[in-house]
Parts: C-alpha cells; structure tokens; sequence
C-alpha cells in the first residue's frame, strides 16, 4: 500500500514537473523577443542554404553529374506521364461502362430493333444483322 | 503502412484498388456487408495513416468492416522532394476527388459517406463543398478549422498575421519540409517536454494489450512524415493567417469553397482533451453550413482516442446506421 501511493505520489510528481516546464518553454517561445531572434536565424540559415545550393550546382555542372532538382525534374516527368495513363484508364473505364450499359437493351431486340423510328443498323452493326436474319427467315 | 512490430500493423485485409504517385487508395471489404453505402476515410498529411487500423482489436477501420461497412481509406503516401509543389489544390483534385470517383467506380454505388480525420477533415471538408460527386454524409473529426484563436504560441500566430516572420522563403528553399522538422515543429507546440515513456516505469506493470498499444502509438506519433511546401504555404497563409475557409474566401482551383453551400449530412465530432484541436477550432463550422442534418458531438478523450478504438462509438454507430443505405 505504502509503495503503490509512494509510485502514485511520484507520477503525479512527473506530470506536474512536465506541465510547469513545458508552461516555461512555451512561455519562453511565445515572446516576441524569442520570435524576432528565430526570425533572424532562419533568415540567416535560408541564405546558407541558398548559396550551399547555389555552389553545388556549379560543382555538379563540371563534373557533369545530375543534382537533386534534376532528379526531381525526371520524377516530376514521370509523374506526368502516371497522371496521363490515369485520365486514358478513366475514360476506358467509362467507355466500358456504357457499353454494358448500352449493350443491355439489345437483349430484347424484337422490340427494339425492326420498330425503332431512327434506322438503329445504322448506329449498331448488331441491329443490322438481326434485320437481317429476320428478313432471310422471312423470304425462304 | 507496413507490418513493423511483430507484424501487428494493419492486420485487416485490403487490396490496394488505385495507385497515384505515392498515394494508395485502399479497399477493406466489410466481414459481412450490411450497407451499401461505403466508407471513404481521408486521414491527415501530417502522420501515417496506418494509426487507423494499429493492431487488431484497436482499428477503427476493423470496427468499421466488422459493422457491415465497405471502407476505402486513402493513403497519401510520403511526399518526396519531386513533390515539393503539391498543394491542396492537388490534394483536393488530383487525390480526394479522383479517390472518391475510383471508389464509387469499386463500389458499384452512387453515393458515399467521406470520413475525415484532423487535417484530411479539413481537406474532405473544402473537398465536400467543391465536390460534384454525390456525398451522403460527412463526418469531420477534430479538423482544424478557424483559426482566428489558435489554441498555442498566439504571438507567433500574431506575428504571421503582421508578416513579422514568415517562413515562405525557408519552405521555398527546402521545396518538402523533413519530417523531423514536422515532429520538431509539432512537438515545440503542443509538448516540448513528454515524461509518458519513464513515468510509465514507475507504476505498476501493464497488462499487455495496454502496452502494447502504448508502444504502437509511441512509434506512431514519432513517425511524421514530411510536408509538400506548397500545401503547407497555402495552410499557413490561407487558413491560419487569412483565415479564408471559415470566411468562404479560400480559392481551389480557381473555385470559390463557400461553405455556407454544403447541404450533406454532418456530423463533426471533438474531444475534451485534444490540445493540438481544441473545439474552438471546429465548431463555428456548425453555424455555417446549410445541412438541414447537422450534428456536432463532444466526447471524452485526446485527439486520437477514436481512431484507437477498437469498436465504433455508440453515437456514430447509431448517425451513420440511420443515413446509411442498407444492402438487400
């Protein structure tokens, strides 16, 4: 009993210990003496990064070697060319989609085909050849 | 996701239905389907994704296909320095909106219920009111909304608002913001300092699923990924210095979000202890929106209680029941 109020007592310890430094850390950041000075770091640290930039790919230009933003560039053509197959499997989706659905009214075709009032063989080879079937049964 | 600890991740079955760069769009069947209507979860850019199906016995989405739902869950992926101008007008159009079309193509369904989780609650949110799909529900948890009072470090957020710092040239110059960066970024604003791992020692021993869980989401919340540039400029300048979203002037692809158009059926829910979304973040959505059917819920728990939940809320289970078509 006395150890498991003694681990309590501990743990209750460690949050509060956690919640009053991280009070003083935020305490601290939210300043606006704080903010100015991460400012004219990070201001600092972009020029760094640019002119490190900058340098390498001179260096990389004379020996004839790809930098990381050519690299990007081939991924990004990459990623052009996954976007492209994505629109033409699309649309062969919907292609396929509408021929099945377009396909099932030709399951009743002495309804539709030989009393349909635009000339369906026209549009459909299908139509053609039942009319046509039709009309050999008929005169022999 | 990938099975990292005695392949305990992401244990429920799925098969991946559409690829995109490096996003996947998953399909998990439901265990015995009983609504027509599926799922599609839209899970934030700023962690993995896999935090929604951890370990069996603690995934949402196992909840999900246990209760008879068909889920989809898109996964972004881990964006890679070619990826540096992907902004959320790509994350709406290129992603949401073609996953949500793949899916509904899957499904064999008109319509769908988006599920959103923190900042992919955002996204599905401006996704929604854009979206010329059929949308049956819409389900926000903790998205970051208004930003008029952010709920940390308010004279950084000040000093953004005056243009005393900002952070486009350095975002610029980095084009994919590391994801140790993100994780330093994430945890100097919300808990620099965390005693959870040692303080853990010192209490009595845990049974093992609790430990377990608390390693699994341990490695989770270690594991950000990095950030597109050009998406996190547009957060940062739009949302939270402009405010736009909330104020209907956030410009998509050329198109006006005006929420004051969503007509879905809504249900946005936070919690008591989220310090990275509090509710004052997320509720002011409610008076804006035209959905007859809106509801908000406040339950108990931290930001990412829910998702660890090995079964569905009884509130959810019963909104999503009543709007969800049901399969003959």
């Amino acid at each position: 009993m006395g150890k498991k109020s003694e681990r309590k007592k501990l743990k209750s310890l460690g949050k509060k210990l956690e919640r009053e430094l991280n009070t003083q850390v935020h305490k601290w950041l939210d300043h606006p003496l704080t903010i100015q000075e991460v400012n004219d770091f990070l201001e600092e640290h972009v020029d760094a990064l640019s002119k490190l930039r900058e340098y390498s790919e001179l260096v990389a230009q004379q020996l004839n070697l790809p930098t990381k933003d050519d690299m990007a560039r081939i991924a990004k053509l990459i990623i052009q060319l996954e976007e492209k197959i994505d629109t033409l499997e699309e649309k062969v989706m919907t292609l396929s989609q509408s021929a099945k659905e377009t396909a099932t009214p030709l399951k009743n075709l002495d309804a539709a085909s030989p009393l349909l009032k635009v000339n369906p063989h026209i549009t459909d080879p299908r139509h053609f050849l039942y009319d046509l079937q039709k009309m050999v049964e008929r005169e022999w | 996701m990938q099975n990292r600890v005695n392949g305990e991740i992401g244990q429920t079955p799925r098969k991946a239905v559409w690829k995109k760069n490096k996003a996947t769009l998953w399909y998990y069947p439901a265990k015995r389907k009983r609504f027509n209507t599926p799922l599609f979860l839209v899970y934030s850019l700023l962690n993995q994704s896999y935090i929604l199906d951890l370990a069996p016995g603690m995934s949402m989405i196992e909840a999900f296909t246990k209760s008879g739902y068909d889920v989809y869950l898109l996964d972004f992926g881990k964006p890679g320095y070619e990826d540096g101008d992907t902004s959320l007008d790509d994350y709406i159009f290129k992603y949401i909106k073609k996953g949500v079309e793949r899916a509904l193509h899957h499904s064999r369904t008109e319509n769908l219920t988006v599920i959103g989780y923190c900042l992919g609650g955002t996204l599905a949110l401006i996704y929604a009111a854009l979206a010329r799909e059929s949308i049956k529900n819409l389900i926000l948890f903790a998205p970051p909304l208004d930003f008029s009072e952010p709920p940390f470090l308010s004279k950084w957020a000040e000093a953004l608002k005056k243009e005393e710092i900002s952070f486009d040239s350095l975002i610029d110059e980095y084009r994919v913001i590391p994801s140790k960066i993100v994780e330093f970024g994430m945890r100097t604003a919300t808990s620099p300092f965390t005693f959870d791992k040692l303080l853990s020692r010192i209490g009595p021993q845990e049974d093992d699923v609790y430990s377990l869980k608390k390693q699994l989401v341990g490695e989770w919340v270690n594991g950000h990924i990095p950030f597109a540039g050009a998406a996190l400029k547009q957060l940062m300048n739009d949302l939270g210095k402009e405010n736009k979203l909330i104020k209907n002037k956030l410009k998509i692809n050329g198109q006006n979000v005006d929420l004051r158009k969503l007509t879905t059926n809504l249900l946005v829910v936070s919690t008591t202890e989220d310090l990275i979304v509090p509710e004052e973040m997320t509720k002011p959505l409610m008076n804006i929106v035209a959905s007859i059917d809106k509801t908000y819920k406040r339950v108990s728990g931290g930001h990412i209680s829910l998702a660890l939940k090995g079964q569905i809320p009884e509130f959810l289970s019963e909104w999503l029941e009543g709007r969800s078509e049901r399969f003959e």
